[in-house]
């Protein structure tokens, strides 16, 4: 019989054993100081987006939150000088802030440096339900660091999610001014489109023919502007709140009168170049001078920082004016616009022909 | 199983000689080298196994929090043989022992684990191109671990004992019929690759098609995984990851010389050797597709590392398994290490998934590794 390389066998066992040793000593920590242990642990309970109840040990001074509507959801209730971590998109997206980096600790919602986050101490770590939630919560309990989820891109939790974070931040009074201007917007629309006949609208997202999908937020803002989503029939089995890229053809067939083209949000002015850019795309894909839309010059070019804000609210406030012109003659979407900036964002903007122009 | 490799076996040396010419030349194998050259092949094992240890353990000391080397080896020091973890350092120590260590060793385990599992495979088909990932291994547990998120509506995160099962239970039955039609149709080892590409191709469709039909809250888990992550290391991880692999290696080992005769001399010549040909390589495939197996379902897609790792080895210290395969465990889990170090590094305080990061390394190596061995010829 040969003889078999034991030498490296006994070396691989040899590091099992020292793997399997690993970790296991007794360690006491140090009493904790005095101001530690006076803490008042578990003093507020709250219950996030998906369902956990998480134990907080009081109201949030320190906070590192994902997501950039969820960091303009914590500026606007008040606890904005609270929040002391952020993601990059966060920081791009939401210049007004002054985001340092060093108070970045993840480029999205998914690769998270949980060193980062440690070294920043927060009280409570945010993130909405597309986060890695769950990772987070293992690898943030050893560090004593609640995690609470919180999405506040969904359209549809608008009032949950505003009112969590007021929970976590002790900021209730906040989160109802806010919930205030959002059914105040809402409140005008309904008032507002009451009794008109539905627009056809064909809402596009980032991409060349992305749109959203029935249920989705953009089809219910559509619908609730008093408009008819072209594609509002659409279903490929896809979730209510995702968006589907649509056959050139169907829109010529479907032929709009409004169309909608919404970039990705920040709330840096977009250059004037963009919209003509923009604009120049979209009035020369083929067929679309045909469209009722580029016909009657109802071709709009959006930042969705603008109108994807405070969950859409003003986005359909754009939109409703812009289907139903006459019902709308005295209101400016501009100045709920400048509202949302100023009085809840902190922020001092330029006119709103920066975030928003029609272009055809 | 009827299973034909590539290549004609015309050596007729003992596998024992492993600077005999063949096959193993085109792997880039100790046949252009004089056997006096390779005297020194346990001391480059032994300094590939001191380098892993000291890189390994800088990368331990590397990220946002500041530690040392002795840090290190003091946080390393109180959790195996305990003692009082003072208060100034308790955050330090948290961090190397629950995040960076765990997190070093799962990328190092995975790394061996898959340059372990692509060194067999390459060698027991002889073909230098064969990997977990070209032969559909790895695309296969992804798509099971997609399916198993996308069931659960996310609410299965990538450590969920489910989505681990479910990776691992596609990529064991892949591999099964991948491995019984080629036993059936008696196919060459290009045609085995073939199908491995094709394989590959249907998975990653697969997978994509769950993403297009994934809302907004399990879309992201699914890409995450499909990109490769040690983000969320834990002991666990490094205990399952890490011992299967560990132990693994001493069993490959036993069978590092019929290895060698089935790579270097064929079939036929192995037989004649007294090797058990068919079941040596049913055993070691099932056990090499394990091994992929169970990091695609613990990390993820991670390329490259099963197909350069062994290349990196047979180029240090030649094609004999019996230094080829612990040399691989070594070359694939450092590149791993120091992949997903640079990944959390360079962007910091953002971390970029491994298995970018790992494919932007492994990908210039692997073309400068063919691109030398076109000029070589």
């Amino acid at each position: 019989m040969r003889k078999r390389p034991a030498r490296a066998a006994t070396l691989a066992a040899a590091i099992a054993l020292v793997l399997s040793a690993a970790a296991c000593g007794n360690v006491t920590e140090e009493s904790p100081t005095s101001e530690e242990s006076d803490g008042n642990e578990g003093s507020l309970t709250v219950v996030d987006d998906v369902g956990r109840t998480v134990e907080l040990d009081g109201p949030a001074e320190r906070a590192v939150i994902l997501n950039s509507y969820g960091n303009e959801f914590a500026q606007a209730i008040g606890a904005g000088d609270r929040v002391v971590g952020f993601d990059r998109v966060s920081a791009s997206r939401l210049p007004y802030l002054e985001i340092a980096g060093d108070e970045i600790v993840s480029e999205d919602l998914q690769e998270i440096n949980y060193e980062s986050v440690v070294q920043l101490d927060p009280d409570v770590f945010i993130l909405p339900r597309n986060g890695a939630w769950q990772e987070a919560s293992e690898q943030l309990e050893t560090f004593g660091i609640p995690v609470v989820v919180a999405t506040a891109w969904d359209f549809d939790v608008f009032h949950e999610t505003v009112e969590l974070l007021g929970e976590v931040f002790d900021e209730e009074a906040g989160a109802r001014q806010v919930s205030g201007f959002y059914d105040e917007i809402f409140g005008l629309i309904t008032d507002r489109v009451a009794g008109t006949e539905p627009v056809r609208v064909y809402w596009e997202t980032e991409q060349p023919y992305l749109t959203g999908l029935p249920g989705s937020g953009f089809d219910q803002i559509i619908v609730a502007a008093g408009g008819e989503n072209v594609f509002g029939d659409l279903d490929t089995g896809g979730d209510e709140q995702s968006e589907t890229t649509v056959d050139p053809v169907a829109i010529l067939e479907r032929d709009p009168e409004v169309v909608v083209h919404e970039f990705g949000p920040s709330a840096e002015p977009t250059g004037q170049g963009r919209f003509d850019t923009l604009a120049d795309e979209l009035t020369s894909r083929a067929g679309w001078e045909n469209l009722s839309a580029v016909a009657d010059d109802r071709v709009f070019v959006t930042n969705g920082w603008a109108t994807s804000g405070l969950s859409k609210a003003i986005g359909a406030l754009y939109l409703a004016s812009w289907l139903h012109p006459e019902e709308f003659a005295d209101i400016d979407p501009g100045d709920y616009l400048a509202r949302w900036a100023e009085e809840f964002q902190g922020a001092d903007l330029p006119d709103d022909d920066a975030y928003v122009q029609r272009v055809g | 199983m009827k299973l034909s490799p590539g290549g004609q076996a015309t050596a007729t040396l003992p596998p024992s000689s492993p600077a005999s010419p063949g096959p193993a030349e085109s792997q880039g194998g100790p046949g252009r080298r004089s056997r006096a050259a390779w005297a020194g092949r346990p001391a480059v094992l032994w300094a590939g196994t001191v380098v892993s240890v000291l890189v390994s353990a800088w990368c331990v000391t590397a990220g946002t929090t500041n530690a040392g080397l002795l840090d290190v080896w003091r946080a390393i020091r109180l959790a195996v043989f305990g003692g009082v973890l003072t208060e100034d350092f308790a955050q330090t120590y948290s961090v190397i022992i629950n995040l960076r260590l765990p997190r070093v060793l799962l990328a190092f385990a995975a790394g061996a684990a898959l340059s372990l599992a692509g060194v067999v495979m390459q060698g027991l088909l002889r073909n230098p191109l064969v990997s977990p990932f070209t032969l559909g291994v790895s695309p296969a547990a992804a798509f099971g671990a997609a399916l198993a998120i996308l069931l659960t509506g996310g609410s299965a995160g990538s450590g969920s004992w489910l989505v681990i099962g479910s990776a691992l239970g596609t990529a064991l039955a892949v591999s099964a019929l991948v491995l019984g039609l080629a036993s059936a149709k008696a196919m060459s080892a290009a045609t085995l690759l073939l199908l491995g590409i094709a394989l590959t191709q249907l998975f990653e469709a697969m997978t994509a098609a769950l993403q297009f039909v994934a809302d907004e809250n399990t879309l992201q888990a699914i890409v995450r995984w499909t990109f490769g992550s040690v983000n969320n290391a834990d002991w666990n991880d490094v205990v399952v990851v890490g011992s299967f692999t560990v132990v693994v290696l001493p069993l490959l080992l036993w069978f590092s010389r019929d290895l060698n005769a089935i790579a270097f001399a064929g079939d036929d010549a192995a037989k004649s050797l007294g090797v058990h040909v068919t079941a040596v390589r049913v055993g070691l495939i099932v056990v090499s597709v394990v091994l992929a197996a169970l990091v695609v379902s613990f990390c993820g897609v991670i390329g490259f590392v099963g197909l350069v790792g062994p290349h990196i080895a047979r180029l240090a210290i030649g094609a004999d398994h019996r230094y080829l395969l612990p040399f691989s465990f070594l070359t694939g889990g450092l590149l791993l290490v120091i992949a997903d170090t640079v990944g959390r590094t360079v962007l910091a305080p953002s971390v970029v998934p491994v298995g970018i990061v790992v494919a932007f390394i492994g990908a210039p190596v692997f073309i400068n590794l063919i691109l030398t061995r076109k000029a070589a010829q």
